[in-house]
Parts: structure tokens; C-alpha cells; sequence
């Protein structure tokens, strides 16, 4: 295993060599074609084999055949010169005795058990006493011994007979035989046909194999890279190409996709560090504002300090309480219990009592403002004035009813305020006999909309708006408030309904 | 990877296959090549050349008494071979021993036919250092060097001995015996072998009525033997009671006629030699007994005699071979025992 770890890791190190696609295709053409070249080969020449042997095989036959011939021409020749004893037909003897001779000396001179071996032998031997007795006839015909040479001929005709018979012979055997040979190498031939097909068709299917292979290396890292493209195209960013690389113009490219893939995660993770720098930036632009403002508002807080207020309106009723001004002290002590109410930071419940001590407290101050000009009448169901509500909503209701209902009224103003229990839930009214309200004055206000504070207006600052708002919120209910004209030219009430359920004992 | 792996391994092993099969086709065909023999000039080489001369190559007996020369002179270093048998021309005996002699054989074994003329190729075959032994028939007046087979004279007793069992075991019935010879020659063997049927038939019954003849039938060519028979049988007033036949031709000849005339139990057969066709009617009763000479023997002993003169100079004038008679009470043993040494001869 550490073996091939470290072997793994030796051919890792070392940078295979490049070799293009062209290259690698020439490979596959040239090892296919060296395949079917030396599968060829060897087909050819069992192929020619066999044709040498067709070619051989009747070279026996034409052999006993020139044999034959010239035992005929020998024979003739002695025929001649015994009939003419001519020196050319001696001389023509000759020479045919001495090819005759070579010839048949290449016959075997064995006792073999094989038919034909042992008829070349016959002829051999039968071949060696007929030329003996031509040659006896011939020396016969120049003693001019007529009888012997007569003789001579009559006997070198039947050898010559016997001979020729056996060569006849032989010659049949060697046909039959090489005819039994040439339907064999048909038969071989046939062979080779259907043999060399097989191989044909083996090597194909190897062939084949080997292209597909060779072409499925060349291909396969293409296929992978389209894929990988694909799955980045697909938004897939993160995706590699996977596989090894092989060492061609593919391997080029992929490696050349690698480091665009590469270069565009870089770019995109740049992309998204700078807009997070930005957003931080404008978060931090943001807070300071808020910041700003939060100091703006304790710098605005802190100069009305509302302990120096009270304290100062303490001394005042104090002094006034001195000078035996009571109903200045009176008036003194309320401003500074209803500031105290007012500027009060946390955003607690109040009890219903405290709303309506601020109520009584804001009223008494319009009163002594403006002369006791406003009636103010309450209807209280006692058991409730512990129910806790939101704070400073019942007061911007009443100073609402005094500045728009009541002002320039030209009777004497009066404001009913009750609290009591119905199905629903605690209702807190407060009536007015002032002017009324128009239907698309009261569609305004229920939409909710803040309106704008007016420059050094005689406000407590807190608009109904503000009120409808924090009833919604907190009850999260919309009926939580509600606004209607009474007969025309007899008021308004406006009605706050505390559902029971929600919060309604401390 | 592990794909392309496969991938290797296929294509090894179909290259593996690609090789195999070429090797494979080269070498079934080297082989069928050879198989098939077209290289092969196979001969076994011998220092001794013999020949059988003879007319009658193509009997049962000469094919059985080949085989065995054949073994013989092979353990003798010598091969042997039937002149002429292959030779596409039609050569008569004396041919044939010319060319024997022509060829420089080392031994020739010959039936000698009827030919004068074959005492003197003996005697030139002699003169030139070749042997010659006969056999069947003997040439006492020439040079050859042994005689192997029987005498005439045996034969003829043995016949004899046939004709008179055959009488015997008819109960008398038979009168008219007839015996086919070859030639109506005094001093032929057949004629010889007629003559003591003759004698002994007289010997024994003194009896006039009970008459031996003799009939030549020519089988110098292969049908004559068939037809001569038939017309002898057709041509007749009075059928034979028996017939002798002295070689195996005639033999089946006068039975397939007698069957075919429809004689059979009318006419006896005492037969030469055996076939498949002669043992099934002896086993039948249709033909009484048959004279075997012992062809093995034969050919041993005349192989033996050529080699023991090439190695001793001189030879036993004549061997002696043996006669069985084959007949119902014998034959199935002898089939057997046939059956069996055909069996041997046949690797």
C-alpha cells in the first residue's frame, strides 16, 4: 500500500510529457494499422505457401515426363543409327544416353516399402541394363555383327517397353497422389478462407475496442468539462472539473477553465466583501445618526430638566402659600404634578386613576387660563380605576375636545367623561357639546397619519394621531378607538373600548 | 478510472484472443498439412528386394500368403512386393520374370504357370545371382532353388480321400464324379491330382458303375471359368453327382450354378481354398468338404528359403505344406479361428 503511495507520489512529481490530440489519433490509426498489417502478413503467407506447393506439385509429374521423352529419344536414336549408322545419329545417341543417364540417376537407388520409391528403383535399374544393351547393339552395329545387334535391338525395344510402362505407372501414382495433394491445398485454401475470416473479424472487433478506447481517453476529459460547465452554468459556482487531466490540448483547456473558474470565485468573493464593506459602512453612518439625534434629544431633555422645573413651581407655591395667595399656590402645585406626569421617562402603564388625575389637573389649568370657562363633569365606575392603560391618553383626548371643540364657542363649554363597563370591555367616553367634528375630519384622523407639530403651538404635543396609534399597537385591535359626531352642532364623543380580557386589573 | 481499467483488461484479453486464434489457424493448418500427408515421402528402407510372380495376385489365398511374406521378409530386413500388381500393362509370367530380372531383385517367388519358356528365365534369373523359389506348382527341370507346397500326388490322395467320405456319407448314391481341371494335360499337377482321385475311387469300390472324369475348364481369363461351367451344366444330358473343383474360382463357380439350376442335393462339391461364400455352404451341406492349403505357411517358408540361401548358399529342395480339410463338422471352429486372425492382421 506504502508502495504504491510512494509511487503514486513519484509519478506525481514527475510532469507527464504532452502529447497532442493529433498525435495521439496518428497512435491509434498506425497501432490498427499494424495490427491488420502483421495479421496480414501472416494470412499472406500461409496463402503463398499454399500456392508454392499447387506449384510444386506437378513439377514430379512433368519430370517423369522428360523421363519418359527421353528414353524415347534414346531409343530412336539407336533405331537410327542401327537403320542409317549415321554419326550424327551416334552422336544424337550419345547425347541422349547422357541425359538420359542424368536423369535417371536422380531416381532412388533404395529397397524401400513404399510402391513408388521402389518403382523408381525398378526404372533405375531396369534404365542401367537398357543402356547397356543399346550400348552392346551399337558396338554390335560397328563390328557389323548383324545377328547381335539385331538381337541387342529386339531386347533394348522390350526394356525400353517395360520401362516406359513403369514410368507410365509411376507417373499415374505421382497424378494420383498430387491430385489427392491438390484437392487437400483446395481443401487448405478453403480453410484459410473461412480461418483468415475469423481472424478478420477478431481483429475488427479489436480494432474497434482499441479506437473506442483510445477515442474515449481523447473524448472523456471533453465530455467531463462540458458537464462542469454545465453545473457552472447552472449557478453551480463551487463546481471542478473532475477526472485526471490528460496531457493534450484538452488538458490545456481544462486547466484553462480551472483558472477562469478559479479567477471568477476570486472576483465574486472581492464582489461580496466590498458591497458587506459598504453595507457596514452605511450601517455605521446609520447609528451615528441615530446617535446624534438620541444626543440631540437628552441635550434637549437636559435643558428642561424637569427637577429644576418642579422645584422652581414647588418654590413658587410655597412663596405663593406665604404671601397667602392660595389659589396661586393651588394653581402652582397642579402645573407641577401635571408636568411631573408629563415628563415622566418610562413608558409604563398608568392606572385609569392617574389619567384622570392629569385630566382634572389639565383642566383646572385651562380653567384658571381661560377663566372657568368649561364645565367638567365625570361619571366614574369606581371599581375600575385601578385598570392600568397606556399612559398620557385620555388628557391629549380632552386637550383635543378643548382646542377644537370648545374654542370660540360661543355657550358655555362642558366635557363629560365617563368610564364604565359593558360587554365588551371597559369603555372610556369623553363628550364635548362643542362644534362636532365633519365625517372626512374624522376618516383623517382614524387613517393615522402624523400630522405635523405646529411651531410654538399652545400643545401638550401629543396629537390624537399619536394616541390612536399606541391603543392600536398595544391593544392590536383596530375598534380600540373611535370617533363620532353627536346630533349636529351638539358635540363629539370620542369613545376608548379596553377589551376585559387584555390587562384589565393590575 | 476503475472503467478504464476494464477497459484494459478487455482489450488484453481480445488481443490474447487475436493471438490465440491466428496461432491457432496457423497451426491447424501446418497440421492439416501434414495430416494430410502432402509432405510425405515416408518409406522404410530394406537391403533385401523380393518379388512374387504369379498370375493369380488377386485370390484370398495369395492376399493371405502375401501377408505373411510380407511380416517374414520384413524381420529379414528384405521387403516384398507382387511384380506387375501395380503396373498399368498386362505382363504374363515370363514378362514379369524378365523384368524381375531386368530390375536386379534379390529373390523372386513364382507360381510357374504352363509356359516352357519359364524353365529358362529360372535358369538366366539363376545364372544373374537371383534365386527363385516356386511355389504351388513345382518346375522340377530348371534351376530354382526350392519347391514350396505340396506334391500333386499328396493333393491328389487328399482329394481322394474326399471324393471317397463324399460317396460314403451319400450313402452310395454317387456314380457320375466329375473333376475340373485346368488343362487335360498328362504331366500337369491337376491332371496328377485327377488321376489319384481316379485310382483311389477304383481301388475302393471296384465298381464300374462308380466313374471318374475328367473336364478341362480354360480359366486362363476371369469369366471364361463361370461360363465354361455353366454351359458344361446346361449342355449335359445327365448331371454329374459330384464335382470336384481344384482351385477356389471354380469353386464357387459350380456352386453358385448348381444353386442357380437349382441342383442343390443333386449335385455334390468338393471345393478348393475357402471364402465367405464356400464355408456358408458347407456349414448348409450344400457343398461337402474343401481343401485349404495353408497360404501362411506357404509364404513363410518360401520368404524362409530365399534368406536361408542368401546366407547358406544351398536350400531344402522342397517344404512341405500342410492341407486341412474343412468340413460341416469343422468349419464353424475354423471360421472362428479365421475371424480371429483376421483380426490380428487388421492393427
Amino acid at each position: 500500500m506504502s508502495k504504491e503511495k510512494k509511487k503514486g507520489i513519484h509519478i506525481g512529481n514527475i510532469k507527464p510529457r504532452f502529447v497532442s490530440i493529433r498525435v495521439k489519433l496518428m497512435l491509434v490509426y498506425a497501432v490498427s494499422s499494424l495490427l491488420v498489417f502483421s495479421i496480414n502478413l501472416i494470412l499472406y503467407s500461409q496463402v503463398n505457401r499454399t500456392i508454392d506447393r499447387m506449384d510444386q506439385l506437378y513439377v514430379s509429374n512433368i519430370s517423369l515426363n522428360e523421363l519418359s521423352d527421353s528414353l524415347d529419344a534414346v531409343q530412336d536414336s539407336l533405331y537410327e543409327y542401327l537403320t542409317t549408322k549415321s554419326s550424327d545419329a551416334l552422336d544424337t545417341y550419345y547425347r541422349s544416353e547422357d541425359l538420359y543417364t542424368d536423369l535417371y540417376s536422380q531416381l532412388t537407388n533404395q529397397v524401400t516399402n513404399n510402391e513408388m520409391l521402389l518403382l523408381e528403383r525398378n526404372i533405375r535399374r531396369m534404365s542401367e541394363n537398357y543402356l547397356n544393351t543399346t550400348d552392346a547393339a551399337i558396338q554390335d552395329k560397328r563390328g557389323q555383327n548383324v545377328e547381335k545387334y539385331k538381337l541387342g535391338y529386339e531386347e533394348s525395344e522390350r526394356i525400353h517397353d517395360n520401362i516406359r510402362d513403369s514410368i507410365y505407372t509411376l507417373n499415374n501414382m505421382q497424378f494420383q497422389i498430387n491430385s489427392d495433394n491438390y484437392s487437400i491445398l483446395l481443401g487448405s485454401l478453403q480453410y484459410l478462407e473461412i480461418s483468415s475470416s475469423v481472424v478478420l473479424i477478431t481483429l475488427t472487433a479489436v480494432n474497434i475496442f482499441v479506437i473506442l478506447l483510445w477515442t474515449g481517453n481523447v473524448i472523456r476529459p471533453l465530455i467531463r468539462l462540458a458537464q462542469t460547465a454545465n453545473y457552472v452554468a447552472a449557478g453551480n459556482i463551487e463546481a471542478e472539473v473532475s477526472g485526471p487531466r490528460p496531457n493534450d490540448e484538452i488538458g490545456v483547456v481544462t486547466n484553462a477553465f480551472d483558472e477562469m473558474l478559479q479567477s471568477i470565485r476570486r472576483y465574486i468573493r472581492q464582489v461580496t466583501e466590498s458591497m458587506e464593506n459598504e453595507r457596514a459602512l452605511k450601517e455605521k453612518e446609520l447609528m451615528m445618526e441615530t446617535h446624534l439625534k438620541d444626543t440631540q434629544l437628552r441635550y434637549l431633555q437636559a435643558q428642561i430638566n424637569p427637577h429644576f422645573l418642579f422645584n422652581s413651581l414647588n418654590a413658587g407655591a410655597q412663596l405663593a402659600m406665604m404671601e397667602g395667595a392660595e389659589k396661586t399656590c393651588l394653581f402652582i402645585e397642579k402645573m407641577a404634578d401635571f408636568f411631573r406626569y408629563n415628563v415622566r421617562k418610562d413608558n409604563a402603564l398608568m392606572t385609569l386613576e392617574n389619567e384622570l388625575t392629569i385630566v382634572e389637573n389639565y383642566l383646572y389649568i385651562i380653567n384658571v387660563r381661560f377663566d372657568d370657562g368649561i364645565i367638567f363633569r365625570k361619571k366614574i365606575d369606581k371599581s375600575l380605576l385601578s385598570v392600568r392603560i397606556p399612559g398620557m391618553v385620555i388628557q391629549p383626548i380632552v386637550e383635543n375636545a378643548v382646542k377644537h371643540g370648545l374654542r370660540g364657542l360661543d355657550r358655555r363649554g362642558r366635557i363629560t367623561l365617563t368610564v364604565y363597563r359593558d360587554v365588551s370591555g371597559i369603555v372610556v367616553s369623553v363628550q364635548d357639546n362643542g362644534h362636532g367634528i365633519k365625517p372626512e375630519k374624522i376618516a383623517e384622523i382614524m387613517k393615522c397619519e402624523p400630522v405635523p407639530q405646529e411651531e410654538g403651538s399652545d400643545s401638550t404635543g401629543i396629537g390624537l394621531s399619536n394616541v390612536i396609534s399606541r391603543l392600536r399597537l398595544y391593544y392590536n385591535r383596530d375598534d380600540v378607538f373611535e370617533i363620532r359626531n353627536l346630533a349636529p352642532d351638539k358635540g363629539t364623543e370620542i369613545c376608548i373600548r379596553i377589551p376585559l380580557h387584555n390587562d384589565v386589573t393590575t | 478510472m476503475k472503467l478504464v481499467k476494464n477497459y484494459r483488461q478487455i482489450l488484453i484479453g481480445l488481443i490474447l484472443l487475436l493471438v490465440a486464434i491466428t496461432a491457432t489457424s496457423v497451426l491447424m493448418y501446418n497440421y492439416t498439412m501434414q495430416e494430410s500427408g502432402i509432405n510425405e515421402q515416408e518409406a522404410t528402407q530394406y537391403s533385401y528386394y523380393y518379388v512374387i510372380i504369379t498370375d493369380n495376385s488377386e485370390m484370398s489365398f495369395w492376399q493371405a500368403a502375401y501377408g505373411a511374406m510380407k511380416d517374414e521378409a520384413a524381420s529379414e530386413d528384405a521387403y516384398i512386393e507382387i511384380l506387375g500388381e501395380n503396373l498399368s500393362g498386362e505382363y504374363s509370367i515370363e514378362e514379369k520374370m524378365q523384368m524381375a530380372i531386368e530390375s536386379e531383385v534379390d529373390g523372386i517367388i513364382l507360381e510357374p504357370g504352363d509356359d516352357p519358356a519359364i524353365a529358362q528365365m529360372i535358369d538366366t534369373a539363376t545364372a544373374k545371382g537371383i534365386p527363385v523359389v516356386t511355389v504351388m506348382s513345382d518346375e522340377v527341370m530348371s534351376d530354382r532353388i526350392s519347391y514350396v507346397g505340396t506334391n500333386s500326388y499328396d493333393l491328389g490322395r487328399e482329394y481322394g480321400k474326399q471324393v471317397l467320405g463324399s460317396i460314403e456319407a451319400a450313402d452310395d448314391s454317387i456314380r457320375d464324379i466329375v473333376v475340373f481341371v485346368d488343362e487335360e494335360k498328362e504331366n500337369s499337377d491337376e491332371y496328377t491330382v485327377y488321376t489319384q482321385i481316379n485310382e483311389m475311387v477304383e481301388q475302393r469300390f471296384f465298381d464300374p458303375s462308380i466313374h471318374v472324369t475328367s473336364v478341362s475348364i480354360d480359366a486362363s481369363s476371369s469369366f471364361n471359368a463361370e461360363t465354361e461351367i455353366r454351359d458344361y451344366l446346361l449342355n449335359r444330358d445327365e448331371n454329374p453327382d459330384l464335382i470336384v473343383c481344384l482351385n477356389a474360382v471354380n469353386t464357387v463357380c459350380v456352386y453358385q450354378a448348381v444353386v442357380d439350376f437349382n441342383l442343390v442335393g443333386k449335385i455334390q462339391i468338393v471345393g478348393d481354398h475357402f471364402s465367405e461364400t464356400i464355408l456358408k455352404a458347407i456349414r448348409m451341406g450344400n457343398i461337402y468338404s474343401t481343401l485349404v492349403l495353408d497360404a501362411e505357411q506357404m509364404g513363410v517358408f518360401a520368404v524362409n528359403a530365399l534368406t536361408e540361401y542368401r546366407a547358406m548358399g544351398y536350400v531344402s529342395d522342397f517344404y512341405r505344406v500342410d492341407v486341412s480339410v474343412i468340413d460341416k463338422s469343422s468349419v464353424d471352429s475354423f471360421i472362428e479361428e479365421h475371424a480371429k486372425e483376421e483380426e490380428t492382421l487388421r492393427p
